[in-house]
């Protein structure tokens, strides 16, 4: 494999084992078909206490078995 | 204030809880109650099952405490916490079974207000074995729904949502860079950049890199992309993610940032020892990737002044002679390798001449 494959090889995969050119050459660029709406940030909602609440009921069964 | 507005406990379960309060508050020494209380917790769910126990007067301190967790519980839930509501909880002793349920409340406060460590110290003092422990997972998720499964992903689905601005401003951003519309790409680029989280950076600045894999297909001035990143994120680390974007398409191109993007990180002394070394050996990893695209494609016409002029450049503000850049490519490849070219060729290459007007951003190099 020539340099040029090797170094846009290992920039694609950010696979560097040598974690300062790890940071150095990276993030990884993501490909597109993983979709980039998956990429995007989550904004935190408030719901109310119920939903946290079944968590926490949830587990309490799950516990239980 | 009694509240009534919530969910009732299965029967079975309340049962369970008035029996284990009993053998609690009837416990006649402290090992027993402290056995008593950890026995509780593995089973108390709301704390609203205490308040519905038959045998627990209001006047009774874990009656008052649990009215006083309920309250903040729905109140951080909601969004609307009160001073007032954070010192109730603050006289819940440490022995109490509801002191878990205190750091519950505290911890789910921190995580809405992205307060990542103050949430996670307050999660940590759940005991392990207990239900509500399950708020240190949804602690530790963050922003992310990544492993979690089952109830608490359903939790998550319902608490992180997609922010509807950034997906239509994304979408405005990719169609522009398929169409060609230079002006709403970078408008909308520009837009997504201001509303997308601080504490999200590292896939923004995948995107960004993407975006340069892509500028391969457009005819965009790339230095109006790269003065928008700049300000972004300031002049190093736009030229490092350009580079990295670059090499697949026009690795001299990318050679050039990678060089520049050495120079400035050095004139702003924003890299540690480690990470400049590493940054240029990287460097003429950067030159060998050029000179193998070369060895297939050729050289284009003004590649020898390019490189000449960012050389000049760095040569004179390094006063180390052990780090000076050969101004002459022939030079500099020679200068690595220790062994001679392969043949070249020289050709008309066509450049996008976009790439070559980046140094205008600076004063000339020469």
């Amino acid at each position: 494999m020539t340099e040029y494959r090797k170094l846009l090889e290992e920039i694609q995969k950010n696979s560097s084992s040598d974690p300062t050119r790890r940071e150095l050459l990276g993030p990884s660029s993501l490909p597109p078909q993983k979709g980039w709406e998956e990429i995007l940030p989550l904004r935190k909602t408030y719901i109310g206490p119920s939903p946290w609440y079944r968590l926490i009921e949830a587990e309490e069964r799950f516990s239980k078995k | 204030m009694k509240p009534t507005s919530y969910p009732t406990a299965p029967t079975d379960h309340q049962s369970r809880v008035d029996l284990a309060l009993k053998r609690l508050l009837n416990a006649p020494n402290p090992y027993l109650r402290t056995q008593a209380t950890h026995e509780l917790g593995k089973i108390l769910t709301r704390p609203q099952q205490l308040l519905s126990c038959s045998h627990l007067q209001e006047n009774h301190p874990i009656y008052r405490q649990a009215l006083a967790v309920a309250d903040a519980w729905e109140a951080v839930c909601n969004g609307m916490p009160t001073a007032e509501l954070f010192e109730a909880l603050d006289e819940i002793p440490p022995h109490s079974p509801l002191r878990p349920w205190r750091e519950a409340a505290l911890s789910i406060h921190f995580f809405y207000a992205s307060l990542e460590e103050a949430a996670a110290y307050h999660a940590q003092l759940i005991p392990k074995d207990w239900p509500l422990a399950v708020i240190v997972q949804v602690v530790k998720s963050g922003n992310h729904l990544y492993n979690a499964q089952g109830s608490l992903r359903q939790l998550l689905q319902q608490v992180l949502r997609p922010d509807t601005i950034l997906l239509e401003t994304l979408q405005a951003l990719l169609d522009a860079q398929e169409t060609g519309l230079e002006e709403v790409f970078l408008s909308s680029w520009e837009e997504l950049a201001r509303r997308w989280p601080e504490e999200d950076q590292e896939e923004l600045k995948s995107l960004n890199i993407w975006l340069w894999t892509q500028m391969a297909w457009q005819d965009f001035e790339e230095r109006r992309l790269l003065r928008s990143c700049m300000q972004i994120w300031g002049e190093p680390e736009a030229l490092r993610l350009a580079a990295l974007g670059c090499l697949g398409w026009d690795p001299e191109a990318a050679l050039l940032y990678w060089g520049r993007f050495l120079l400035t990180a050095r004139r702003e002394n924003s890299l540690t020892d480690v990470q400049r070394n590493t940054a240029t050996e990287i460097l003429w990893n950067f030159v060998h990737a050029v000179a193998d695209f070369q060895a297939e494609h050729g050289i284009y016409d003004d590649w020898e002044t390019d490189w000449a002029n960012l050389a000049n450049v760095w040569n004179e503000d390094t006063t180390e002679v052990r780090h000076k850049w050969p101004t002459s490519w022939a030079q500099m490849r020679l200068h690595e390798a220790g062994q001679p070219f392969p043949s070249r060729t020289k050709v008309s290459r066509t450049t996008n001449t976009g790439q070559l007007e980046l140094f205008d951003l600076n004063p000339p190099l020469l």
